[in-house]
C-alpha cells in the first residue's frame, strides 16, 4: 500500500505538467514540447479495418486511456499516464500478460457459511452447542409496518449467567440479538413510543436448543385508549409471542439465504474489478460471463457460482478450446442448461443446442439433427455437487451422426468436432469485436481475426494482442464508439474518482440493476444484448439513471438513513399472503447471511485539485475533463459552460482551496455536471 | 397452435449478428444490406432498403386511425374472475364457493347467466351503456400458475418460453409500427419499474411514477447548467455513439419536461374535479412505498392525454392485493374493495375522457395473469388459489359491448381450474389490428397469427 502510494506521488508532477499541456492545447498554442503528446484523438479513417500495430509515434494519453477503458475499467490520470509513458506494445503486453502481476491483495470471498452445520439432506440438526440469533419485529394490527413509527421499542433478553441484553427496534420494528447461547433464555419487551409513557411489558421464556431454532417474535401493537388526549390510538405497543422454530434445511431450501449470499458475491466481484491490478483479467471474466451466460437464479448455489467464476478466470486469456471444455463440464453450466438431466433414453437438447448456437458456432453452422445427435453424445455428463461426473450408465454409447461424420462420440468428441469447424473461431472473434471494439465491422475483419485464433490453436492472447494493438482499435470507427455497459460505467466511475474501496452506499447491485445489468444474473443464456450492440444499454430512462447514479455517489445518502437492500424484502412481495410467507424466509436468511457493511465513497476532490495544482477555474475544469473524459479534448465539449458555473460559484477564476474543504461541494457539482453529459456515457 | 419452442429460438443472437445496429438505423433511417443480413428471424425492416421500408411503413400505417390510443390496465396478482363476472344461475358455483359466493340476489345482473360483483358498479353502468366487452375464459395452452411466470408470459406474449425474446408485446408492436422511432413518447408506462410489456428493441417507454421525480437528481444551482449542456435539440458531432446519446438526451429531457408539465397542468386544471372514486385505502405501505392506486395512475394517463404527448400506448400496473389466497371476502372485503376501486376509477377515467373530448379515441384493456381456482379455501382461510382462465375487459365508446365466448364450464375443469375459451394473444391481436389499425404482419409481434375478436365496429 505504501509503495503504491509513493508511486502515485511521483507521477503527480507528470500529471500536472500534462494539465498544462492540455490547457495549452485548448488555447491553441500547440504542444511540441516533448512526449507523450497529450491528445491525438482517433487515428485517420484509413485505420479502419487495419490490423497492423500502431507505433510509438502514434501513442498518446487519450489512446492509452481508450486502451485502459476497453481492456479494463478505466483509471486515474496517473494510471493512464503510466500506460502512455510506455510504447503501445509494452502497454498492451502489460495488460495482456497479467499472470505475473501480483494480485494477492485481493481477498477471497468471505463466505457467510450458510450451508455450514446443516444436515446433509433434510432432517433436523440436534444436540447443538453454540450460539444462535434471536430476531423479531414489531407489527401493527394489520400485520404490516406502515403508518406507525416502530423505532425504539426496547426488547430485553436475559441470558442465564450473562445478565440482560437490550436491543432497540429499528424504523421497521425489527430487533435482533446476535450470538445468543443456545439454552433457555428469557425475553421481555417493553413497548414505548418516543415521548410516550412506558406501556405494556411482556415476558416470554424461549428455549433455544439448536442454532436452527429460530425465534420469530413479532411484537403486536393494539389500540388502547390512553393517548395523550384520551382518544384511542394504535400507538401503544403490546407484545405477543409467536415463537416459531424452523427446520433450517427447509429454510435453506427456500433459496433466500443463497440469494442474499449471491448479492454479497456480486459486491465482492465488483470490488475485484475496482481493485485488481490485472484489469484485463477481470474484464475478460465479465466478457465470458456474458458469453457463457448462466444465471445464479437457476444455479441456486453460490458456491457453484464462485466455482464457475474461477473456471472462467483460470482460462480467461488462455486457450478457448480448454475454456469451452471446462465450461461444458462446469457444474453450474450442467445445472443451468439441464446437462445433468440429459440421460440415455430421455435426451435433453438444451446444452447441445446452446453450445453450438451461443457458445461456439453460431446459427446456420449446424442442423437440428446435429443438435439431437450431439445431445445423445453428451449423455452421462452430470455433476455431484461441485464435481463433474461422467456417468457411464446413463451415457448413450451408440453411433451418432454429427456434422456429417459418424462415430461413437461422447461429449469431448463433440467439442473437438465443433472446434474443428472454422465457424467457431469466427464466432469468438465476432463476439470479442462486439464486446471490446465496436458493434459494426466487416466480415473481412472478423475473418482475419478468426484466422489469428485458428493459427494459434485457439490461444486467446495473440488475438487480444492483435485487437488492442491494431490501428483499427484506435480508428475513428472504434474510439469513443461504444456505450459504457452499466457495470463498467459504475466501476470505472469509482476508478476515475480514485476510490480504492468499493462504496456500499449507493448499493452496487441496486445501482447496476437500475442501469439494466446485474452481475451473475444475465437475462437469458444469450447474455446481455448490450454486450453485442452497446447501443442497447441506453434509453431515456437509463440516461437519467446514469447521471443519478453519479449523483448518488457524489452526494450519497448518509449511513444513518440508508436502508440496506440486503436487509430489505423486495417490493414485489408487497401484496397479500405472499409477503407473510417470504417475510419469515427472509428473516431467517438474515440470521444466516453476513450483512454488507455500509459506507459511502471516500472522495476528496479538493485533494485531487490540489495535487493537480489547478489554481484557476479553467485549470480545474481541464483537469476534470482529463480525468473523467480522458478521450475528449477540452475543446470537444462545452467546457466554457462548466467553467462559467464554477466561477459563478467561486466568485472568480482564481481557485483558493484554502485549508479546509469549503469548495468540495462545488467541485462535486462540477464533476456531477460532467458525469451527466452524454460524453460521459461513451468510451 | 404452434409447437412450443425452446426459448433459445428467441435468443437475441439474430439481432446481434445483424450487421446493422439500432444506432445506424436511427442515424440513417435505413440499413444497407450487410453481409449477415438475411439471417432468419431478422425483422423485415432490417432486410429492406429505405424505399421498401417506406412502402412497408405505409402499409403498416398508424395513420389509418391516427388518433386512437390504447390504455392497458394490468391487475397483477390474479383477479378472481368467478367473483367478478359471477355465474349466478350456476349451482356448481354455489357448491364450490360455499362461503365466498356472491348471492344471486346481490349480483348486478348482465343477462340470464352472469352478473357483476355488486362492488363493480362503475363497470355495470359502462356495460349498460354498451361500452364494455367481457371476454370470457382468457388463458393460453398449458397455463402456468406462478405469478411471476404468469405475468411475464402475459407481458412477453410468449407463454412457457422462459424470458421470451427479452421484449414485450407492446414493445415489439412499437418497433414494427414505427421502426424509425420518430417519436420518443410512443409508449408510456406509469410505473416505478419499466414493464416488460412495453420494452422494445428500438422503442423504449417513457417510464415514470411520480412525474415530478422523472428527472435528473441535481442541486438547484446545477439545473440551468444541465439544461444548457443538454439542449432539447441535439448538437451533433462526428461521433455516432455520442450523437445517439445526445439525441436520447435531448428526447429524454424534452419528454420528461412535457410529462411534468402535463401532470402539473392537469392537477391544477379542470381534470382535478372529475370523480375517480375512492382512493385505495388498503394499499399497504411496505417499506415506505405505497402500493399502486388505480385512480391516481389513471389520472396521470388523463394528464398525458390532455397534455402535450402523442403517446399511442399507456401501460398501467395495478398491484395491491389481487392475490387473495386468504381473507378474500365476498360481498365485502378486500376483493370487493379492489373491484370497487377498479370500476370507479375506470368509470371516472371515461368521464374524464368525455370532458376532454377524447372518449372516442381511447380503448382500455383490463387484464390479469390468471383467474383463480373454482374451489375456495374455506374457513379459516377464506380465499382462493391461483387458477387458469378468467375474464378480461375491453372498455371504450367504440367497443361492441356484450359478452364474448361462453362462460367456461365449472364442471369440466383442468386440475380444478377453468379451461381456456380464448388465447390471450387473440385479445392482443384484436387490440393491435382491430383498435389501433395495425395492418402489418402479426408474427414479429406475437410469434404467430391469432384470430381477432369482433369487438370493434
Amino acid at each position: 500500500m505504501s509503495e503504491r502510494h509513493r508511486s502515485r506521488t511521483l507521477t503527480v508532477g507528470l500529471v500536472s505538467a500534462l494539465v498544462v499541456v492540455c490547457t495549452a492545447l485548448a488555447v491553441g498554442l500547440g504542444a511540441q514540447s516533448g512526449a507523450p503528446v497529450a491528445n491525438r484523438g482517433s487515428g485517420p479513417i484509413e485505420w479502419v479495418g487495419d490490423l497492423t500495430p500502431i507505433g510509438p509515434e502514434d501513442w498518446s494519453y487519450d489512446r492509452a486511456a481508450h486502451l485502459l477503458e476497453r481492456a479494463g475499467f478505466g483509471g486515474t490520470p496517473e494510471e493512464i499516464q503510466r500506460l502512455a509513458s510506455m510504447t503501445p506494445a509494452e502497454a498492451v503486453d502489460s495488460l495482456v500478460d497479467y499472470e505475473q502481476i501480483d494480485n494477492s491483495h485481493l481477498p477471497p470471498f468471505d463466505e457467510s457459511g450458510i450451508y455450514e452445520g446443516l444436515p446433509p439432506s433434510g432432517g433436523k440438526a440436534s444436540a447443538w452447542q453454540g450460539t444462535t440469533t434471536v430476531a423479531g419485529r414489531a407489527e401493527n394490527a394489520e400485520g404490516g409496518v406502515g403508518g406507525v413509527p416502530l423505532r425504539g421499542i426496547e426488547v430485553y433478553l436475559e441470558v442465564p449467567g450473562q445478565g440482560t441484553r437490550t436491543a432497540l427496534t429499528d424504523d421497521w420494528g425489527r430487533f435482533r440479538f446476535e450470538s445468543v447461547p443456545v439454552g433457555t433464555v428469557t425475553m421481555r419487551a417493553r413497548g414505548r413510543r418516543p415521548g410516550r409513557p412506558t406501556n405494556v411489558s411482556y415476558i416470554k421464556e424461549l428455549t433455544l436448543t439448536t442454532p436452527d431454532d429460530y425465534a420469530y417474535v413479532p411484537l403486536l401493537m393494539y389500540p388502547t385508549p390512553d393517548n395523550d388526549d384520551g382518544s384511542a390510538s394504535p400507538d401503544v405497543y403490546g407484545v405477543v409471542n409467536q415463537l416459531r422454530s424452523r427446520d433450517a434445511s427447509a429454510a435453506i431450501q427456500s433459496g433466500r439465504p443463497d440469494l442474499l449470499e449471491v448479492y454479497r458475491l456480486e459486491q465482492w466481484w465488483a470490488e475485484r474489478m475496482l481493485t485488481t491490478r490485472r484489469p484485463l483479467e477481470e474484464k475478460l471474466v465479465l466478457f465470458w460471463h456474458g458469453h457463457f451466460a448462466n444465471s445464479a437464479d437457476k444455479v441456486a448455489d453460490y458456491r457453484l457460482v464462485i466455482q464457475q467464476l474461477e473456471t472462467m478466470r483460470a482460462h480467461a486469456a488462455g486457450n478457448f478450446a480448454e475454456l469451452l471444455t471446462a465450461m461444458s463440464k462446469n457444474p453450474a453450466m450442467l445445472i443451468y442448461l439441464d446437462g445433468n438431466q440429459n440421460v440415455k433414453g430421455q435426451f435433453n437438447e438444451n446444452f447441445a443446442r446452446e453450445i453450438m448456437e451461443l457458445f461456439s458456432l453460431g446459427l446456420d453452422n449446424y442442423t437440428e439433427d446435429d443438435i439431437k445427435e450431439a445431445a445423445r453424445a453428451f449423455t452421462g455428463w452430470t455433476n455431484v455437487g461441485p464435481s463433474f461426473l461422467f456417468n457411464r450408465d446413463s451415457h448413450d454409447p451408440s453411433e451418432k451422426l454429427v456434422f456429417g461424420k459418424t462415430g461413437r462420440y461422447d461429449g469431448d468428441d463433440i467439442i473437438a468436432l465443433i472446434l474443428d469447424k472454422p465457424a467457431s473461431a469466427r464466432f469468438i472473434a465476432r463476439k470479442m469485436l462486439m464486446f471490446f471494439v465496436r458493434g459494426e465491422f466487416t466480415p473481412e475483419l472478423e475473418e482475419r481475426l478468426a484466422a489469428v485464433l485458428r493459427d494459434n490453436d485457439y490461444e486467446l492472447k495473440p488475438l487480444l494482442r492483435t485487437l488492442f494493438l491494431s490501428k483499427d482499435f484506435y480508428s475513428p470507427a472504434s474510439m469513443g464508439e461504444m456505450i459504457k455497459a452499466p457495470v463498467h460505467f459504475t466501476v470505472s466511475t469509482y476508478r476515475k474518482l480514485g476510490v480504492e474501496v468499493l462504496p456500499t452506499i449507493p448499493d452496487f447491485r441496486v445501482s447496476t440493476v437500475a442501469l439494466g445489468q446485474e452481475l451473475l444474473f444475465p437475462p437469458n443464456v444469450s447474455g446481455w444484448n448490450g454486450d453485442k450492440d452497446s447501443a442497447a444499454w441506453i434509453n431515456p430512462g437509463m440516461f437519467f439513471n446514469r447521471a443519478n447514479f453519479a449523483n448518488s455517489v457524489l452526494f450519497p445518502e448518509p449511513v444513518e438513513s440508508f436502508w440496506p437492500p440486503d436487509r430489505t424484502i423486495p417490493d414485489r412481495y408487497a401484496w397479500g399472503g405472499e409477503f407473510t410467507a417470504v417475510r419469515a424466509e427472509y428473516d431467517y436468511a438474515y440470521t444466516r447471511v453476513k450483512r454488507i457493511p455500509r459506507a459511502t465513497a471516500e472522495i476528496n476532490l479538493t485533494r485531487i485539485v490540489k495535487e493537480a495544482d489547478a489554481r484557476t477555474a479553467d485549470a480545474v475544469v481541464d483537469h476534470f475533463i482529463l480525468r473523467f473524459l480522458p478521450t475528449f479534448s477540452p475543446d470537444d465539449i462545452d467546457r466554457q459552460r462548466i467553467v462559467d458555473f464554477l466561477t459563478s460559484q467561486t466568485g472568480g477564476q482564481m481557485i483558493d482551496l484554502g485549508s479546509g474543504d469549503t469548495l468540495e461541494e462545488t467541485l462535486r457539482q462540477v464533476v456531477h455536471l460532467i458525469m451527466s453529459m452524454p460524453e460521459y456515457n461513451v468510451s | 397452435m404452434k409447437d412450443k419452442k425452446s426459448y433459445s429460438d428467441y435468443a437475441d443472437h439474430n439481432h446481434a449478428l445483424c450487421a446493422c445496429s439500432r444506432r445506424s438505423f436511427l442515424r440513417t433511417g435505413f440499413c444497407a444490406i450487410g453481409a449477415t443480413a438475411g439471417v432468419v428471424g431478422v425483422p423485415n425492416f432490417f432486410q429492406n432498403t429505405g424505399l421498401v421500408l417506406a412502402a412497408q411503413r405505409a402499409l403498416n400505417s398508424p395513420e389509418r386511425y391516427p388518433n386512437r390510443k390504447l390504455v392497458v390496465i394490468e391487475l397483477f396478482g390474479g383477479n378472481d374472475g368467478l367473483n367478478t363476472v359471477v355465474p349466478y344461475t350456476n349451482d356448481e358455483y354455489y357448491r364450490r364457493r360455499r362461503s365466498l359466493n356472491i348471492p344471486a340476489d346481490k349480483v348486478l345482473k348482465l343477462d340470464d347467466e352472469v352478473g357483476f360483483h355488486p362492488a363493480f358498479a362503475g363497470m355495470e353502468q359502462l356495460y349498460k351503456d354498451g361500452k364494455v366487452a367481457i371476454i370470457n375464459g382468457v388463458s393460453y395452452p398449458d397455463a402456468i400458475r406462478s405469478h411471476f411466470k404468469g405475468i411475464e408470459y402475459m407481458r412477453s406474449a410468449m407463454p412457457n418460453i422462459h424470458l421470451g425474446d427479452g421484449y414485450g408485446w407492446l414493445g415489439r408492436f412499437a418497433d414494427e409500427y414505427q421502426p424509425e422511432r420518430t417519436q420518443s413518447d410512443f409508449l408510456v408506462n406509469i410505473s416505478r419499474e419499466q414493464n416488460l410489456a412495453v420494452t422494445g428493441r428500438i422503442h423504449s417507454p417513457v417510464v415514470f411514477y411520480e412525474a415530478e421525480a422523472f428527472k435528473r437528481d441535481a442541486a438547484p444551482v446545477e439545473e440551468p447548467v444541465l439544461g444548457d449542456l443538454m439542449p432539447a435539440t441535439a448538437k451533433l458531432s462526428k461521433r455516432d455513439m455520442l450523437d445517439l446519446v445526445r439525441k436520447i438526451s435531448a428526447g429524454a429531457t424534452d419528454v420528461a419536461a412535457r410529462v411534468r408539465a402535463a401532470v402539473s397542468a392537469y392537477s391544477s386544471g379542470p381534470g382535478s374535479e372529475v370523480d375517480y372514486g375512492e382512493e385505495s385505502t388498503m394499499a399497504t405501505t411496505v417499506f415506505g412505498q405505497p402500493a399502486a392506486t388505480l385512480s391516481h395512475d389513471l389520472k396521470k394517463v388523463a394528464a398525458c392525454l390532455e397534455g402535450d404527448l402523442e403517446t399511442r400506448v399507456y401501460y398501467v400496473n395495478y398491484t395491491g392485493g389481487w392475490d387473495t389466497h386468504r381473507n378474500q371476502g365476498s360481498l365485502e372485503g378486500p376483493h370487493a374493495s379492489l373491484l370497487g376501486y377498479t370500476g370507479d376509477a375506470v368509470s371516472g377515467f371515461m368521464n374524464d375522457l368525455e370532458r376532454m373530448g377524447q372518449a372516442d379515441d381511447i380503448t382500455i384493456l383490463i387484464m390479469t395473469e390468471f383467474g383463480r381456482r373454482v374451489r375456495e379455501n374455506g374457513p379459516p382461510q377464506n380465499g382462493t388459489d391461483h387458477g387458469m382462465a378468467g375474464p378480461w375487459f375491453v372498455v371504450g365508446n367504440n367497443v361492441k359491448g356484450g359478452i364474448h365466448f361462453d362462460y367456461p364450464s365449472l364442471t369440466d375443469l383442468d386440475q380444478g381450474d377453468l379451461k381456456m375459451r380464448v388465447d390471450f394473444r387473440s385479445v392482443y391481436a384484436t387490440m393491435l389490428k382491430g383498435w389501433l389499425g395495425y395492418a402489418g404482419e402479426m408474427d414479429p409481434i406475437l410469434y404467430g397469427e391469432y384470430p381477432t375478436i369482433p369487438i370493434f365496429a
